[in-house]
């Protein structure tokens, strides 16, 4: 008995870890621009097609075609911010409406582009198993963990130590004083919207390596990554480790001795206990 | 024949839309609530259908055997019942849906009350993932609904026999335009302009005395009690309940595109976006043959697509849709001077 909760546990864990990089572009973009981003899930579901095509058609391995997705997904980010998002700024319902409606235009577009069956990529050069006592981890969803702690770690490094960061950072906390002290605000903004979504074609490349992409797994991703953002409470980077660990310990727990259809239930119910209980989240700034 | 199935069709499914879009004014347009978990409130009037009236009449009736499991042939029975009693089946049927229209209120109530006083982005999603969990209960939990296979609601139109399809769509239509004049009458009175203060400026709204927390709560429950109205209407009418049919794109995007095509917060404008919209889509699919040949994938992929992009132009050039926003009519002052004399 106790030997399966600390299976469920570890690989809870393991799990959590790798949903901390799924959420951080959403976390960025709520963060600076205080926008709620209904598009997340569609955008990590299209990087992850994204990452098929690429290893497809050019044969590179999952964990470095990231590479030639990174920046289209920013400039997409960027024009997405000067072309609509701009027009609409100071109107919050616009804003997530007009999300919706690219998540719409995402969801079909993927539809149409990739079938309706399940996309899966031969193994990466990250391969075999780990076994710790008689629980069995693979090794891809370890590096996965690893990646991401790592990527969680630059993106804090990024937003705290360089100018533009603490430029992102001070737009976030007050729009007009970043303004007056001479920030280009709207730069910063299409920046932070770039980043975001650019942020999402990593996770993406490296959940292909274990992980099939279907057309409806922008529910998951999407609702998954809005609970670990209330949870790290709105908007706060450091946070989003252990919001995302309790995640992903919850959602084992609930799947190994509840019922594996259940496990989009427990994230949901954190969820709401969090907004109502904790409205500043777990770990948010006092 | 056929053209007039499709007439009728066309009726019901505008009766459906206009109900949970005029229900979305009235929380979006004119309170400013981020509404996107529209599909919550529909699904728990479907779920309502799904559980009582079915289960009632096999208790009234005496039948042994488990209502979702022995569905099919309960159903059989209880719809034989019913095609011979009017009165039951209208009781029944009017009992359903005041019960939806309770349910429908608490459902509001209970997923806006987390997040009503926290911003609006917070709000958005806790009422969406209220509506994604109640979906996934539902698929998953069989006693409910079913699960993934769905159920068989009872038949309370039964008694029409051949004009069932004709008598059920009137009804849902009626019921649509009973709404309108209702949500009008609401929305042309004070509380109107109440709700369009809370939306433009919550602070002013506040300073004035207004109980921002208190309004907003109860027009989400007035606003689910209607939504709740239409998603029973669409159980009845459809005679069963999938939960894995009542999906964001269908029954909260869709709603939203309506409403911004024809205008936020203006009711007149929203009965144009509604039929606007069905038109437009009954014309995709009729034309959906012709283009096959072209295309290599489903048609029905392009649709959304075609109102993705359709949603984005219209915030982005005209975001106040095609008919915009009027101020609310009072009372002239000739009859201001008249009321006063009297």
């Amino acid at each position: 008995m106790l030997d399966v909760v600390a299976q469920s546990v570890i690989s809870g864990l393991i799990n959590g870890l790798i949903y901390a990089m799924v959420a951080l572009g959403l976390s960025v973009i709520y963060g600076v621009m205080d926008l709620i981003n209904f598009a997340h899930g569609e955008f990590v579901m299209l990087a992850m097609y994204f990452t098929f095509w690429i290893v497809s058609f050019s044969g590179l391995d999952q964990t470095v075609a990231f590479l030639p997705a990174l920046p289209i997904f920013f400039l997409v980010g960027v024009l997405i911010y000067y072309g609509m998002l701009n027009r609409t700024m100071g109107t919050p319902l616009s804003q997530i409406a007009l999300m919706l409606g690219v998540a719409m235009v995402i969801r079909s577009f993927v539809q149409i582009a990739g079938g309706t069956a399940p996309k899966g990529l031969p193994p990466s050069f990250i391969f075999g198993v780990l076994n710790i006592g008689s629980l069995a981890i693979s090794y891809s969803r370890v590096a996965t963990a690893v990646v991401s702690l790592v990527l969680l770690i630059i993106v804090h490094l990024f937003l705290t130590k360089t100018y533009t960061g603490l430029s992102m950072l001070a737009a976030s906390d007050d729009r007009t004083a970043a303004y007056l002290m001479g920030i280009n605000v709207k730069r910063i903004y299409a920046l932070a919207f770039g980043l975001g979504l650019a942020l999402v074609t990593i996770p993406a490349a490296f959940l292909m390596t274990y992980q099939h992409a279907d057309p409806s797994s922008y529910l998951r991703f999407g609702l998954l990554s809005w609970c670990i953002v209330a949870l790290a409470g709105l908007g706060r980077i450091s946070g989003i480790i252990p919001a995302a660990i309790i995640v992903g310990i919850a959602e084992s727990l609930v799947v190994t001795f509840v019922a594996p259809e259940a496990h989009s239930l427990p994230i949901y119910l954190l969820f709401i206990l969090v907004i109502w209980l904790k409205p500043k989240g777990l770990f948010g700034r006092k | 024949m056929a053209a007039i199935d499709f007439l009728l069709d066309m009726l019901a499914t505008v009766g459906v839309y206009l109900m949970l879009t005029l229900s979305l004014n009235l929380d979006s347009g004119y309170c400013g609530i981020p509404n996107f978990g529209k599909v919550l409130a529909m699904i728990a009037g479907a779920f309502v259908v799904a559980f009582f009236p079915g289960r009632i009449l096999a208790t009234m009736l005496g039948m042994s055997g488990d209502f979702v499991t022995d569905n099919a042939s309960m159903i059989f029975q209880i719809n034989s019942f019913l095609a011979s009693n009017f009165l039951i089946s209208t009781a029944l049927f009017i009992a359903t849906i005041i019960v939806a229209i309770g349910f429908g209120m608490i459902v509001g109530y209970v997923s806006t009350r987390p997040a009503v006083k926290i911003g609006s982005g917070p709000l958005a999603i806790t009422l969406l993932v209220m509506g994604e969990g109640l979906r996934v209960i539902g698929t998953n939990y069989a006693p409910l609904a079913g699960g993934s296979i769905g159920i068989s609601a009872p038949d309370v139109f039964a008694w029409a026999g051949g004009d069932r399809f004709l008598v059920v769509s009137v009804v849902v239509f009626v019921f649509s335009v009973a709404i309108f004049f209702f949500v009008n009458r609401l929305t042309n009175a004070p509380l109107g302009r109440m709700l369009r203060a809370v939306r433009d400026n919550e602070i002013a709204a506040e300073s004035l005395g207004i109980d921002i927390v208190g309004v907003k709560l109860k027009t989400m429950m007035v606003s689910s009690a209607i939504a709740a109205v239409a998603g029973a209407l669409y159980a009845f009418y459809s005679g069963a309940v999938i939960s894995t049919a009542y999906t964001r794109a269908s029954w909260t995007f869709i709603p939203w595109a309506m409403m911004l095509l024809g205008g936020v917060a203006n009711n007149v404008g929203v009965v144009t976006g509604v039929f606007t919209f069905v038109f437009l889509r009954k014309l995709i699919v009729m034309y959906k043959a012709e283009l096959t040949p072209y295309l290599p994938f489903d048609v029905l992929w392009l649709e959304l697509i075609l109102y993705g992009v359709m949603v984005i132009l219209i915030l982005m050039y005209r975001p106040e849709g095609l008919i915009p926003e009027k101020r609310t009519p009072t009372l002239k002052m000739s009859t201001l001077k008249k009321m006063q004399k009297t």
